[in-house]
């Protein structure tokens, strides 16, 4: 059986199935791209009214987009060259011009592939007044000390937490009941492991389930025996009487044990990135699968560190008068934890973690790169951007343009140039305490709306340029045997291709400036 | 050219296509390109899920109508014991679980796949007289897309967080913060929808751009678009709709996934503080904000609101076909049914903020929805009086399929008019969320729709299998469905009106001011009648509450009717009459010329479409119809002079 | 479209010299935007090279009625999609405060 007009096109539409298939899939791609376009309109048109969130503007490298763009479309000239050639029945130079764009192709990935990976070692930190402060190098880790209780949530617990155990695991043993004074009464000491838990589970199940079914048949024989009582009319005592009312509870595994709490051997310290925990305290700590570890002397290290701040934004802070009272320039300059912060009186908040020198090794690697001096530099830092919101803001009264104030500081601010031309190259650090710490991450989605879009967009679009290619490649790899057979047949293969891969091609003529550029 | 008389036996023994039968099972059953095999794939898959959804119905009904009690063990056999509280008594997380589950299950699991993936998949080629579809291929994939996001949703409900829980519609932020207390977010069933949405999204795409492109380029000769039977031209935009409005749904659904997996906020505002009840994350959610949950609702709806019509637009054109052919007479109105239908999919597209009247939109944008809301209406009225005028003067057969058929117009028609005062800015805001809704959906998708569609499996059962259905079995299926089906909706209009919420488990026990409210006095013959309903004391004043119980024993009923149909359709396709022609319906359209059970490349020879598709009781002529594919009886090919000049036609 | 060899050596030129100015307009959109920031200037340029490669390499200047049809189709409810911003920013019931500097 063949499927008619695979090949020449139907009469009465002038059209060959693929080739309406294709536009029909573009169609369905157009509402796709336009539902991620329309959600970047929303976002960034709504992120404007927000208090506290102005839409990041001209932070990607532009150099990195413009090669893409250019790779793009001049693949796409090869795209159709190759078509042609292939009409021409030359199928060597088809296969040429095709493999040139699965080149471009690759090299448009990898380049996104650098592009990304520069955003993955970009961080942020949004403060409690929600300036915010950017910037390379960050250190979150935390460390918890002299842990001995640990509490796990029976049905998610993964054994997580032991990987971060500081040296040798302890043995651990359950807590069992606690006897008439209130003192625990403990179990054998275990290795804790997963296994081991699901022991401890099945063995309580069964214990709590025996314990279950038997009140259940106590309670039924009595009410037999109050309601055998009770039709002869003779009297009935209290107990029986409460089992009348009493109706027959079955099992359910939900009656079974929820959590164990366990006691360390020996107290044990943890040292962890802060965004592997769930929730920190300071004295506890949750881990995603709910386990929770509780220290009887506890220190919570003194803050979020970032080693280099190349930008600093203050449009959306809280403070009443930014240039001076903002957290940032509080935070700003610390020297590495290394120094004893308690030297530093202006501190306050802070107070609770006594802060210590630690993870000095790592901490000491960062700072041979380039000696600096860090309260220096963020003096410069200070100046600069005060002297250019100053400068800016001026120009923007006197041209009577204060709303666009906020988006031409944003621009200046990249270039880190003071009046003198000076520019820094070697940036301040900054130490800002946990409880100032509103939100971290590096530039992924979790930043902000932006980079969850660009990394949609993006990200959706590389998926499209790697299956095109592949497709592409196939057809230059393996379409000899096709373009013998049926030449016509192959270029219209190859021009469907092509269709897909103009496509994607033409959606990032419009991501470029959106995303780059504006 | 043989006009069909042919009998199944004699096709048989044709065997045009014998390399096919050589086909390992396999390839033949299980990795089918034949579009009939993949209809019946579709077809099998999307029945089971409708039994699976009617059985989580039955679940959340139980919970209504009798929050006190235990669930009986004939319904808690299929659960996990862990979900029933200690009592054996349905939960509020179960009820929230299994009515978000009962509406994707129904709508993207049953419905859809039933009437645009069986139905379009067995009848779009053989109506327009194709060998199969445009790309083969395509279509088997399109299935296994299909099948692999069911597959996910299905098991979501296995593993420890159970399945998603947030609504059918899955709003953001609760959609994006449920479950949020499993360690592995991965691995939740929030989690899983959304991938089995993505799955279930390209399914349907695919699906799509193959019905669209069979239907413009795979006609056969003579079949100009004016000469398609409305099913084709129903197909062709419902495939439309499905290409168009679908995308913004897989971009929703991946936003949400973001949100879920790597902490983006696309839907979630600054600040929002996260209270899940005793859950660990309860306090402000560590994520940056800035994004808008309204977002999601319009990306939702967009794809939303022409799913409604996805659903119900097979289902018209099905009954389309079958009152033609039973009542012998042409369809009343042919060409304002297909510019209706044209304009039905124009319009689905602009009406979708009607559904979100509540979320503080202002007075220009509701206006707007209002009047195209209120404007569609005219299309659909368009469609259902033309079906019911053609009934005029009609010598009526009423066999199986016309049943459904005839009880699908005021089933419609009442779902249909039921909405109209949804449309309306003010109503909706007292009748939002109500059983109303409920009921007014319901309506059209369940005596509506489901109707249409087992009106279809009765009609077209002889095509596919060669054997007719038992028809004293089709009437012991109809008529108890058609009743209980009413026994179902009905009182969700009163109750909706009455005030009653969609999310109340207990069926409004804790709301004795609105639950309370009399419907009948003590002795009036209703309340007479009622009472011997099980569950309903007699002798007692009727309160609105008291219809759950009405609602919950007509779902059993239901049921109890759904029995002949499972062992009609499994009997008759073994043991069933046979059909006595490979036309027994005596219609019109072309799929009636391929051979009873048609093999790989339908036709066993070259279909020409000679006329109009519904030309019935033609006078002058013998028969009272004149198939498409006959030729008239002076040997010219009636219509055009050329059935391959004319050129152009839809959009 | 005609296929004669003249004819596809004619189209090829024509395909090239469509590219270098894609190229050209890349180059002058970065320039532009480093010059003034403007968002309708940006996204003019990126219409008229989106303009050039639908209509010249995906050979919409001809092609069969069908397919425009649909485009014009799909084209209507992506800018539709578009308003989705406009629906629900611009007409709210309670005015936002809004803040300015």
């Amino acid at each position: 059986m063949e499927i008619p007009y695979e090949v020449k096109p139907r009469p009465d539409t002038g059209l060959w199935n693929a080739k309406v298939g294709i536009w029909l899939f573009l169609a369905s791609e157009v509402m796709l791209f336009g539902g991620l376009f329309s959600a970047y309109l929303f976002l960034r048109l709504g992120a404007n009214g927000e208090a506290d969130y102005f839409w990041p503007e001209g932070v990607l490298s532009v150099g990195f987009g413009f090669v893409n763009t250019l790779i793009l479309i001049l693949s796409s000239v090869f795209v159709v060259v190759a078509w042609l050639q292939l009409k021409l029945k030359n199928f060597e130079k088809f296969r040429f011009w095709m493999i040139l764009v699965v080149l471009c192709a690759a090299i448009f990935l990898v380049n996104k592939g650098f592009e990304y990976a520069a955003k993955f070692k970009h961080y942020g930190i949004k403060l409690s007044d929600n300036s915010i402060v950017e910037g390379h190098g960050i250190d979150d880790t935390i460390r918890y000390e002299g842990i001995k209780e640990v509490t796990i949530d029976v049905a998610r617990f993964n054994g997580e937490f032991l990987k971060y155990v500081h040296g040798e695991k302890p043995k651990f043993r359950e807590i069992l009941s606690t006897d008439a004074e209130g003192k625990p009464v403990l179990g054998d000491p275990i290795e804790l492991s997963e296994r081991e838990v699901r022991n401890i589970e099945d063995r309580r199940n069964d214990d709590l389930r025996k314990e279950h079914l038997a009140e259940n048949d106590l309670m039924r024989s009595l009410k037999a025996k109050a309601m055998a009582r009770q039709r002869l009319g003779q009297p009935i005592s209290k107990e029986q009487e409460s089992a009348l009312d009493y109706n027959i509870i079955r099992w359910l595994p939900a009656m079974g044990v929820k959590q164990l709490s366990l006691v360390a051997e020996k107290e044990f310290l943890i040292q962890i990135n802060r965004k592997k925990l769930r929730k920190s305290f300071p004295d506890s700590v949750k881990f995603r699968d709910q386990t929770s570890l509780k220290g009887t002397i506890s220190k919570l290290t003194p803050g979020l560190y970032l080693e280099a701040i190349d930008r600093i934004d203050l449009r959306a802070t809280d403070s009443e008068n930014p240039e001076t009272s903002s957290l940032v320039w509080k935070y700003l300059g610390r020297e590495s934890p290394l120094k004893s912060q308690s030297e530093d009186g202006s501190s306050e908040g802070d107070k609770d973690h006594a802060a210590i020198g630690y993870n000095e090794v790592e901490q000491k690697a960062k700072d041979d790169s380039a000696p600096h001096d860090p309260q220096n530099e963020a003096e410069k830092a200070k100046k600069i951007f005060l002297g250019l919101r100053e400068d800016v803001l001026a120009k923007a009264k006197a041209k009577d343009k204060e709303a666009e104030f906020g988006k031409t500081l944003n621009h200046s601010v990249l270039k880190w140039k003071d009046e003198d031309g000076e520019v820094l190259d070697s940036h301040a650090p900054i130490l800002v305490p946990w409880d100032d710490v509103k939100l971290y991450s590096n530039f992924t989605p979790k930043w902000n709306t932006y980079y969850a879009i660009y990394f949609t967009l993006t990200g959706l679009h590389g998926l499209h340029v790697l299956l095109g290619a592949l497709v592409l490649l196939y057809f230059a790899v393996f379409g000899k045997k096709l373009f013998d057979k049926d030449p016509e047949h192959m270029a219209n293969r190859v021009e469907v291709g092509g269709l897909f891969w103009h496509f994607v091609d033409l959606v990032w003529i419009f991501l470029f400036p959106i995303l780059y550029l504006m | 050219m043989g006009s069909g008389t042919s009998t199944a036996e004699s096709a048989n023994e044709h065997d045009h296509d014998d390399h096919h039968h050589d086909l390992p099972f396999i390839k033949k059953y299980l990795f089918s390109t034949d579009h009939k095999i993949i209809g019946y794939q579709y077809g099998i898959t999307a029945l089971i899920f409708l039994f699976i959804g009617f059985y989580l119905m039955m679940v959340m009904r139980w919970s209504i109508a009798s929050p006190e009690k235990p669930l009986p063990g004939i319904l808690a056999a299929f659960l996990n014991d862990a979900w029933l509280n200690d009592e054996g008594r349905v939960t509020g997380d179960l009820y929230n679980m299994f009515g978000a589950m009962h509406g994707t299950i129904m709508v993207f699991l049953g419905i859809v796949p039933l009437a645009f993936g069986a139905f379009g998949n067995f009848v779009t080629p053989l109506q327009i007289g194709a060998p199969d579809m445009a790309f083969p291929r395509l279509n088997m994939a399109s299935y296994w897309f299909y099948f692999l996001g069911g597959v996910t949703m299905f098991a979501s409900f296995f593993i420890p967080s159970g399945a998603a829980e947030a609504g059918w519609t899955m709003y953001s932020p609760i959609a994006t913060t449920a479950q949020l207390d499993e360690p592995n977010l991965w691995y939740t069933g929030q989690t899983f929808w959304l991938i089995g949405m993505i799955l279930l999204i390209s399914s349907s795409l695919l699906g799509a751009v193959n019905f669209i492109t069979t239907i413009i380029n795979l006609r056969c000769r003579g079949m100009t678009w004016m000469r398609l039977p409305f099913f084709v031209w129903a197909m062709l935009v419902t495939g439309f709709l499905l290409l168009l409005a679908f995308p913004p749904l897989e971009v929703a659904a991946l936003m949400q996934l973001m949100d879920r997996l790597v902490g983006a906020s696309f839907f979630i505002p600054t600040g929002l503080n996260f209270t899940g009840a005793g859950s660990v994350d309860a306090g402000l959610l560590d994520v940056a904000g800035g994004g808008s949950p309204l977002l999601y609702q319009h990306l939702f709806w967009f794809l939303a609101h022409p799913e409604v019509y996805v659903l119900i637009l097979p289902a018209i054109a099905i009954v389309g076909e079958i009152i033609p052919a039973n009542i012998r007479k042409p369809m009343w109105g042919y060409k304002s049914m297909v510019y209706a239908v044209m304009v039905l999919g124009f319009l689905a597209f602009i009406v979708w903020a009607h559904h979100m009247y509540l979320t503080g939109m202002g007075n220009v944008v509701s206006t707007f929805f209002q009047a195209t809301t209120v404007i569609i209406s005219i299309p659909s009225v368009i469609l259902l009086t033309c079906l019911f005028i053609s009934l005029w003067g009609g010598s009526i057969r009423f066999t199986v399929p016309m049943l459904w058929a005839l009880a699908f117009l005021p089933m419609f028609g009442f779902g249909g008019l039921t909405g109209l005062p949804l449309a309306f800015n003010f109503i909706d805001l007292h009748l939002h969320d109500t059983y109303y809704v409920i009921g007014h959906f319901h309506y059209i998708v369940a005596p509506g729709t489901i109707f249409g569609l087992f009106a279809g499996i009765y009609h077209w059962f002889p095509k596919a299998t060669g054997r007719m259905m038992n028809s004293k079995l089709g009437h012991m299926h109809f008529w108890p469905s058609l009743v209980a089906m009413n026994g179902i909706f009905l009182p969700m209009m009163i109750q909706g009106m009455s005030g009653f919420h969609r999310r109340w488990y207990d069926g409004g026990l804790n709301y004795e001011q609105i639950a309370g409210q009399v419907l009948f006095e003590k002795d009036s013959i209703f309340a007479k009648l009622l009472s011997n309903v099980p569950g309903i004391e007699s002798g007692k004043t009727i309160e609105m509450i008291d219809l759950n119980h009405v609602m919950t024993f007509s779902v059993w009923i239901l049921l109890i009717g759904q029995f002949p149909f499972i062992f009609n359709f499994i009997y008759s396709i073994f043991k069933g009459k046979k059909a006595e022609s490979d036309n027994p319906w005596k219609a019109t359209t072309i799929e009636w010329l391929a051979p009873n059970k048609p093999g790989h490349g339908n036709f066993l020879s070259e279909p020409i479409a000679y006329r109009g598709p519904y030309e019935y009781s033609v006078p002058g002529h013998e028969k009272d119809y004149s198939p498409q594919f006959e030729r008239g009886p002076d040997g010219i090919i009636l219509g055009e002079e050329d059935p391959m000049a004319e050129s152009e036609g839809s959009e | 479209m005609a296929d004669t060899p003249e004819q596809i050596l004619k189209d090829m030129k024509k395909y090239w010299l469509i590219g270098w100015i894609l190229l050209g307009c890349t180059v002058l959109t970065v320039v532009v935007a480093w010059v003034t920031p403007s968002i309708t200037i940006g996204l003019g340029i990126a219409t008229v090279k989106a303009g050039l490669v639908a209509v010249i390499f995906m050979h919409l200047s001809d092609e069969k009625s069908l397919i425009y049809k649909v485009l014009i189709y799909t084209v209507f409810f992506a800018i539709g999609l578009m308003f989705l911003t406009l629906l629900a920013l611009y007409d709210p019931i309670i005015a936002p405060s809004s803040r300015s500097y």
